[in-house]
């Protein structure tokens, strides 16, 4: 736990990075400029500098290979202090003022949203490595966004996939945060899952003041409905407080839990994870992916650096900004236009998954999704997922008809 | 289910209340809003972690020495806030005061997260709290009730002394009339600081209660703060045993509120003290007195 | 009120400092036209929430009414707009007058319910009331959009320039920085200012309080959705956050930094804030200690505020007023 503290100290292992890294192939000429424009502080502040810590290594990396077209890669970094019109404000400096050739870094939704339509207005490539709410695929949606994560649709769908097959769950609650991520997912959840295995039953879905603590209430309230298993699209403090405050109420004797864990949550929970009977869905879990040489170097070099290993949001992020690269490299160019049609044309491997794509229509990635059981596990200080199955992304993400429809809908 | 949900709106009404007696204490003798109770309580939380795992670790009796501890190093760091830098203002309008109360809780927000990272920590429960009073089907989990003692207990004391020890005396009348205090010759400036002691005592006790049952982070501050100062709205700013009873009935009708207007838990909180407000302005003209 | 013959007494009786004024706001305009593209977004925002924080100034330095919540009437600016192009399908144009009369409209509502309360209850009232409405926004989403806001709806600064934008943002905030201070100078300000400072002897002059202050209430919510309109113009979206307690929280540290009782003392807390809030995040990934220490010492060294600060020197400034 003590390590987590050294997350912050990005600028500490830039230069480590560059000692270490920095033998290699040198890059010239004008930067290629990657405008951060993160959530660094307020709700999402610990998700934002993984995926800055990411982005960090992936540009070191990049740099010691050469550059993206032999241009050296550099970071503009800001925050948006998750505010949707601060992100707004620090996307135009960042393309005005600072020439970016792509923005990226955002994690909450609104933030994202507001990005989005600045990087239409200014048409500069804007890609989402954290954030995942589809409203950016599809009714708002422009030509310069893609994302390179399992989209909130997407993953709600991954986690249905996951209870259609545990026989034994007969009666499903959902108990999601109050707003659109936790909607959009008890939705999504709910329609994938019926189509599954039409005769479960669904209980009144119930929804939690976002960020809020005192969970209690909202426990009793689900466990009224004796489910045999929970999904919970809930974040953050809500998350934990589940955890936690569930146990007094014995939620995990009778009750399973279906929950978002990436490996942040699992570092934090530590030693207070209930032994049993909480079930996560994450994006990148680094114990889960398939070793190939690739990734055990990259947590290798990544714990190096920050002394920790590296979460989902890094992973996704370090994956966003390699997938740039060989963008640009395709394209030959980092102008816009040129580098978005390459963006819906190459195939990538990435840490995650090997022949990753964005389909153009909605700029979206087949970026897969994880799903497995929470347990301690010898070797690691926190519990880990085990009984991993990985959901590849493309049977996943919404259908292209379902996209022209919802488009049509909102005109 | 409505005896458990009564239950467990009682726990976290205590929980309210032990975060909101600092703040209405601190409120009802200098007029002082104090923005950075929330970071204080946040602060506490962290001493707490720190405390845990060296004192006793897992016992009930390390826990609850960890969370005075934490109290009492807060309540150090309150009364130095106090004498530093709110002192010099006295003189200056009551938002000025605000104000510098906004500047330490962005001040210790990054402090916070420049010792212990932006990343979430967990506090372990005493071994001893970890399980729950089974009664039927009903489960009744045994950590909260242990903060709703420790809460009793608080204010056992708090009414102990502030009816039976000059120090509360003192307080009484500091609340009532500054002034004349000042006049009979009492040090006023020692009773401010001295309350402002207190009340920063309450946060980081509160703080340290709280932590394990749920997760200690740099936002903990702004969670607490907003809820709080209703709490002592809601019961008369000032009035402690007002802020018992806001607490009580905020916590109440929130557990009850899930089950019956479950969309309102966002807005529940200000609609309670919007109405409370309202009626009082209805029962008398303005309204200002507690 | 409206007669002409007291307007132009009041026009007459402010005793601007043209002599200041004239040359500030050339300069201003010359600034906004040299500099790059960013400087003008940001000289729209410090003005835009300079108007903000003269608006909340008015209730609060000349009313004694704290606000707790004035962010609503911005936000409620900002949605009245953006709803009345997306729901009303109104041209950005004709929008741009839905906005305020919407903040307005709010601010009889809530104003009617809160100016029964006085200090801190009043405050908290207001609180409720902008909580409430940030509920709404955060929640409806068939309409609002919900927690991801409203964006992608028109062409941002309805097409202008940054530049073209920040001298047409100028342009209209000193108009209404104009109505505010003549609204300050006219008998209704006096009467503003005689319940705010004494109210039970307002009443036995023959003032109906609580009527003064709900006009006032209303005013000033009208002059935030004004400003609520022009923020969503500028970034072509709106949010809850607009209606937010982080907004209401700046407004206030604007009045105060800048100095109550002071007309000025909105404008110069919104300059000095503004400021500090852009540059030290830039610069500083620890922003929020520095920013933190920044208002300490800022608060220390000047307890009645810049512009009590500028009187204690002797300097009356063009817009001071004591």
């Amino acid at each position: 736990m003590l390590e987590k503290t050294q997350g912050r100290r990005t600028a500490i292992a830039a230069a480590f990075l560059a000692l270490t890294l920095g033998g290699g192939a040198s890059a010239e000429g004008a930067a290629v400029k990657v405008g951060f424009a993160a959530d660094l502080t307020g709700a999402c502040a610990a998700l934002a500098e993984d995926g800055l810590n990411g982005a960090t290594l992936a540009a070191a990396e990049l740099n010691d290979a050469g550059g993206i077209l032999g241009r050296p890669v550099e970071l503009i970094v800001r925050d948006t202090q998750t505010k949707p019109d601060e992100g707004a404000k620090v996307a135009r400096e960042l393309i005005t003022d600072e020439a970016i050739d792509v923005l990226t870094g955002v994690c909450s939704s609104a933030v994202m949203l507001a990005e989005s339509a600045v990087s239409k207005e200014l048409k500069t490539p804007f890609y989402a490595a954290i954030g995942s709410t589809q409203r950016a695929n599809i009714e708002l949606f422009q030509p310069y966004f893609w994302q390179v994560q399992a989209n909130a649709t997407m993953e709600a769908y991954a986690a249905a996939e996951y209870v259609a097959k545990k026989a034994d769950w007969k009666r499903i609650s959902t108990l999601g945060s109050d707003y659109e991520w936790g909607h959009t997912s008890v939705a999504a959840f709910t329609e994938r899952l019926k189509e599954l295995h039409p005769d479960v039953e669904f209980a009144d879905p119930i929804y939690a003041k976002v960020g809020e603590t005192a969970m209690a209430p909202y426990i009793t309230a689900t466990l009224a409905q004796r489910p045999d298993a929970v999904y919970a699209p809930l974040f953050g403090p809500s998350l934990s407080a589940v955890l936690k405050q569930g146990q007094g109420f014995g939620f995990f004797q009778r009750s399973a839990l279906v929950t978002l864990m990436t490996v942040d949550t699992l570092q934090s929970q530590g030693a207070a994870m209930p032994d049993d009977n909480v079930f996560g869905i994450a994006r990148a879990p680094f114990f889960a992916l398939e070793q190939t040489p690739e990734v055990t170097a990259f947590i290798d070099s990544y714990r190096a650096a920050f002394g920790e290993y590296p979460t989902d949001w890094a992973i996704s992020a370090y994956d966003g900004l390699k997938f740039y690269a060989a963008a640009a490299e395709h394209a030959g160019t980092v102008e816009a236009e040129p580098l978005i049609a390459a963006v819906g044309e190459i195939t990538y491997d990435g840490l995650r998954e090997r022949g990753l794509r964005v389909r153009a229509l909605d700029g979206q990635m087949n970026a897969p999704s994880y799903v497995g059981k929470a347990s301690r596990v010898e070797g690691y200080a926190f519990p880990i997922l085990t009984e991993v199955e990985k959901f590849d992304g493309a049977p996943l993400m919404p259908a292209e008809e379902f996209i022209l429809k919802a488009r049509a809908a909102a005109q | 289910m409505i005896l458990i949900q009564l239950v467990n709106g009682l726990m976290e009404g205590m929980t309210l209340f032990l975060i909101a007696s600092g703040l209405t204490l601190i409120f009802g003798v200098t007029r002082i809003i104090n923005f950075a109770h929330g970071s204080l309580f946040m602060l506490g939380a962290f001493v707490t972690y720190e405390l845990v795992p060296l004192i006793g670790p897992g016992t009930l009796w390390g826990f609850f020495a960890a969370v005075l501890l934490a109290g009492l190093a807060v309540s150090l760091l309150g009364m130095l806030f106090e004498m530093l830098a709110l002192r010099r203002i006295y003189g200056a309008d009551g938002l000025m005061q605000l104000i510098v109360t906004v500047a330490l809780v962005l001040i210790l927000r990054d402090v916070v997260r420049m010792i212990w990272g932006p990343n979430s920590l967990s506090v372990p429960m005493p071994d001893r709290l970890m399980g729950a009073l089974q009664i039927g089907d009903s489960y009744f989990p045994l950590f909260p009730i242990a903060v709703f003692l420790a809460g009793l207990v608080v204010v056992v004391a708090m009414i102990w002394v502030i009816y039976f020890t000059r120090a509360g005396i003192l307080l009484r009348a500091g609340t009532d009339d500054r002034g004349m205090v000042a006049l009979c010759g009492v040090n006023e400036r020692l009773i401010f600081t001295a309350v402002f002691a207190a009340g920063a005592f309450l946060a980081g006790l509160a703080g340290g209660l709280a932590a394990p049952y749920g997760e200690v982070n740099h936002l903990l501050d702004t969670t607490v703060i907003v809820s709080a100062f209703i709490v002592c709205v809601i019961g008369g700013l000032g009035n402690l045993y007002g802020a018992l009873a806001g607490a009580l009935l905020v916590g109440l009708t929130k557990a009850i509120g899930v089950m019956y207007f479950p969309r309102l838990s966002m807005v529940l909180i200000f609609l309670i003290m919007a109405l409370i407000l309202i009626a009082r302005s209805m029962g008398r003209q303005g309204g200002t007195a507690r | 009120m409206t007669d002409p013959k007291t307007l132009w007494a009041a026009v007459s009786r402010a005793a601007l400092n043209w002599k200041l004024l004239v040359p500030l706001a050339v300069a201003l305009e010359l600034f906004n036209r040299l500099s790059p593209a960013s400087s003008s977004t940001l000289l729209t925002e410090v003005a835009i929430l300079a108007l903000f924080a003269t608006s909340l100034n008015l209730l609060m330095s000349f009313g004694h009414m704290v606000s707790f919540g004035h962010a609503a009437y911005f936000g409620l600016g900002a949605y009245g707009f953006t709803l009345a192009v997306t729901r009303g399908g109104l041209a950005p144009e004709m929008a741009l007058l839905v906005g305020p009369l919407a903040a307005a409209l709010g601010g009889l509502v809530f104003g009617a319910l809160c100016v029964r309360l006085t200090e801190i209850y009043f405050a908290m009232l207001t609180l409720a009331c902008a909580q409430i409405t940030y509920t709404v926004l955060f929640q409806w989403y068939d309409v609002t959009g919900g927690d991801t806001g409203i964006t992608g709806f028109m062409i941002p600064r309805l097409g202008l320039s940054e530049t073209g934008y920040a001298s047409l943002v100028l342009g209209l905030v000193a108009l209404a920085l104009l109505a505010l201070w003549m609204i300050v100078k006219s008998p209704l300000g006096l009467m503003i200012r005689a319940v705010g400072q004494d109210r039970a002897r307002a009443e036995a002059l023959g003032l109906a309080a609580r009527r003064v202050q709900l006009v006032a209430f209303v005013i000033a919510a009208f002059f935030a959705g004004i400003a609520g309109t022009l923020y969503a113009v500028l970034h072509g979206s709106a949010f809850p956050d607009y209606a937010g307690l982080g907004l209401t929280l700046d407004g206030l540290i604007m009045v105060v930094l800048g100095g109550l009782n002071s007309f000025a003392g909105g404008i110069w807390g919104a300059v000095i804030y503004e400021m500090l809030s852009n540059f030290v995040p830039k610069f500083i990934h620890q922003w929020e200690l520095v920013l933190g220490l920044l208002l300490l010492g800022i608060c220390l060294a000047m307890p009645h505020g810049f512009a009590g600060l500028l009187a204690r020197l002797g300097w009356r400034g063009g817009k001071g007023e004591k």
